[in-house]
This record gives structure tokens, C-alpha cells and sequence, in this order.
């Protein structure tokens, strides 16, 4: 399964800028990848994991802004149509297989 | 938890990205350490760095190297990873001869009904036998019904002038699969403390992987079933990318345990934890061994 965060973070003052930057870093560090702006998604393995990664989250959230998540299985994931643009590299190599190719 | 595999089959730079794996190629890939339980380098023209081999060991994962015939011919492990490892290492080095021997003999019992279980499936004769055979194991082995049953098992699925150490393509890929399966295991050891030289039953001095040269046993009849399912309209006796990543995929391959069905990768923790209780003064019979039910991919809730 899949989740994913979704924010809106105030960027106006310094410390505002610096709290977004932490948040993004941490996303990328817990192994979210971005999908799009403002749009993060990280694989989980079963419900464990969720419990695990939901946790981290909620400890590294901003002060300020909207930050919203949500978990939907591989399934429901995959069925999500493109309709402008393509899928990027990372999320066509990156999938939810146990065993990567490069 | 580590559920990911990752095989690198082309050239690539391998570089440490924070908490994540960067694979450079013409599009590079992030992979986040956390989820990676083994890494297979399997092409000549990979470089990696030193921080990624730290990662490796930081994060526990297994990596393995491949010599110049493309089998895995190294591993790297994690060094005393665990936070008991001398503990662990007093308890194996203070394991009795009679404990070792039933294990060993729960082991060979479990090795031959997977035999029996892998005739069973491909529906070649003698499954009747290998059961019978694996009833009349006995404590430490002594009448080595291993090597009958083995005999017995090797006729009956390639035939009587097949000898394991022709240079064929069932040999070649058995030879990989186990690879695979040994280094999966001894990572498993490692990571909870155990020194994987010192065996149950083999004690040669010259193997650095005695105990998991032990454990792999009831595993080998699942790379078989894979190998004699997959061993026709080979022109060629060397082993091609795609059987290579075929054999790797093993290890997600559903197994019986007896806490539930699950992955090879997964029941061979659950295995060496159950040898842990075992050297911490438990019975052969709290062995938690793999049953071998077929070749479905194991599926992650999604």
C-alpha cells in the first residue's frame, strides 16, 4: 500500500521557509518520493509499516499550514489515471516488487 | 522491515543518499536503506562507495558479490550487529552434542519430506520412499539417510546418469539458487548474533558458513522444484540474466510455517530465530523448519 502526504505550507516569513525545508527533508529521508509538488508517496509493506511511518510523521509535522494523509492500497494507487504528463522514472522502477531490476 | 531485494544487472555507480540507495545509470533510482534486505551486484562494472558498504551494515543488509563465472562468490554482512553477540556466541559455543544432534536430525527430516514434497508436485515416483525415509531419521543422522534420500531424489528427478558435478544448466542454476539462499541465511544469522562458522552438524574448518550451510537444507528442494520446473530448451549451459533474477526471486516464494504461510525471506527469520531459542536452552522440537508448498510469489496485502 501506499501513502500519501499531501501540503500546503506558508513560505513567507524565514522561519516558515525553514520549517517546510525541514518537513520536505524528512519526507525524502523517511523514503517518500516526490510525486508531484506538494504531493509525497512512500510504499508500505502491511499494516506495521503504516503504524511505523504514520508515527514518524506525526513527530515531524510543521507548526503552521495543512498537511494531509492518506493510505490506499497498490491497487487503488495503480488504477490512478494520468492525464497530462508521464510517470516518472523512479515510480515505474521503484514499484511495490520485492525484487528490484537496474 | 526489509522486504525489498535489489539486483543490479547493469553498469552502475551506487551511491549513498542520506537514508537511501542512489543507483546512478542513465535515470537514477532512489531505494530507501530501511526497506532493502539484499543487494546483488551482479555485473562487473559496478562501483559503490565506502559509505554505501557502512549503510550496508548499519542497516543489516546482506550484499553479494559475483565472481567471474556470475555466481555469488561473497557476501558482505553486517559485523556484531547484534547487541548480544557474545552472549549468543558463549550459548553456540556451549550447545551440547545431543542438542545439536536432534536439531540436525529435525533438519534432515524437514530436507527430505520438502524432497518428497518437490517429487510430489513435478509428479515423479518415489515420494512414498523419501516419506518413509524421513520417518526413520534418527537423533545426529547416524545411518545418513540424508545422502540416501538425496541419491534417491537426484535419480528420480534428472535420471540416472546425472551427477552433480556436470557441467549442465541444472547445475549451474542450482549452484546459484543455493548461493543465494546460503548468503540470505547467513545474513539472517548475523543479524541476530549468531558467528555463522560455528555449525550443528558441519564443522568443516574451512567454511566460514557452517551454520548456514546447516539451515539451508529444507531450503534446497524449493531452488530444485524452481531449477527441473524451468530446465527445458536451455541451447546453452551457462545460466542467462533472466534465470539469474528467476532463481534471486526465490526468496519471496511462499513457504509453510507453522505460524502461517510466508515468503522464503521471512520464514528464514522466523527459522534462525527458532535456533536461537533452541541455543538458549530450548528443544529440537521448538524448530520453526519451512514447508515446501509450491512456487506462488508470496502477495503483500495491497
Amino acid at each position: 500500500m501506499r501513502m500519501l502526504v499531501f501540503f500546503d505550507l506558508p513560505v513567507v516569513t524565514r522561519a516558515e521557509r525553514r520549517a517546510y525545508t525541514v518537513f520536505r527533508r524528512f519526507l525524502l529521508n523517511d523514503g517518500y518520493d516526490m510525486i508531484q509538488f506538494s504531493v509525497y508517496g512512500r510504499i508500505l509493506n502491511g499494516t506495521d509499516a503504516e503504524t511505523k511511518h504514520m508515527k514518524r510523521l506525526v513527530d515531524n509535522l510543521p507548526p503552521a499550514g495543512s498537511v494531509r494523509v492518506l493510505t490506499v492500497t497498490e491497487k487503488q494507487f495503480a488504477s490512478m489515471k494520468l492525464l497530462v504528463g508521464l510517470p516518472l522514472f523512479q515510480e515505474k522502477t521503484v514499484n511495490a516488487q520485492q525484487i528490484l531490476l537496474f | 522491515m526489509t522486504w525489498r531485494s535489489v539486483m543490479i544487472s547493469r553498469p552502475a555507480n551506487l551511491r549513498r543518499d542520506k537514508f537511501a540507495l542512489l543507483i546512478e545509470q542513465e535515470d537514477d533510482a532512489r531505494v530507501p536503506f530501511e526497506d532493502i534486505a539484499v543487494i546483488v551486484l551482479n555485473h562487473r562494472e559496478i562501483t559503490l562507495s565506502h559509505s554505501v558498504l557502512s549503510a550496508c551494515g548499519e542497516y543489516g543488509i546482506g550484499l553479494f558479490s559475483i565472481g567471474p563465472t556470475h555466481h555469488p562468490n561473497g557476501v558482505f554482512l553486517p559485523f556484531l550487529s547484534h547487541s548480544r553477540a557474545t552472549r549468543v556466541l558463549r550459548l553456540q559455543l556451549a550447545l551440547g552434542k545431543p542438542a545439536a544432534k536432534r536439531a540436525w536430525q529435525t533438519i534432515i527430516q524437514s530436507k527430505i519430506q520438502n524432497q518428497a514434497k518437490c517429487l510430489e508436485r513435478l509428479g515423479k515416483p518415489g515420494t512414498e520412499r523419501l516419506e518413509s525415509l524421513a520417518r526413520r531419521v534418527r537423533s545426529g543422522d547416524p545411518d545418513n539417510l540424508e545422502s540416501q534420500a538425496s541419491a534417491a531424489y537426484f535419480r528420480a528427478l534428472y535420471g540416472n546418469d546425472f551427477h552433480r558435478g556436470q557441467p549442465r544448466w541444472i547445475n549451474a542454476a542450482m549452484d546459484y539458487g543455493y548461493a543465494v539462499f546460503r548468503a540470505a541465511i547467513a545474513r539472517g544469522l548475523v543479524a541476530h548474533g549468531f558467528l555463522p562458522a560455528l555449525g550443528l552438524f558441519h564443522a568443516s574448518e574451512q567454511n566460514a558458513f557452517n551454520l548456514a550451510d546447516d539451515l539451508i537444507e529444507p531450503y534446497r528442494p524449493l531452488v530444485d522444484l524452481h531449477v527441473t520446473e524451468h530446465s527445458f530448451g536451455h541451447d546453452v549451459d551457462d545460466l542467462q540474466p533472466a534465470d539469474k533474477v528467476a532463481l534471486v526471486n526465490l526468496l519471496n516464494v511462499d513457504m509453510a510455517m507453522p505460524r502461517g504461510t510466508t515468503s522464503a525471506l521471512t520464514s528464514i527469520e522466523q527459522a534462525v530465530e527458532s535456533l536461537a531459542r533452541l541455543y538458549e536452552g530450548g528443544s529440537a522440537e521448538l524448530l520453526e523448519l519451512p514447508r515446501l508448498i509450491g512456487l506462488a510469489l508470496h502477495q503483500y496485502e495491497c
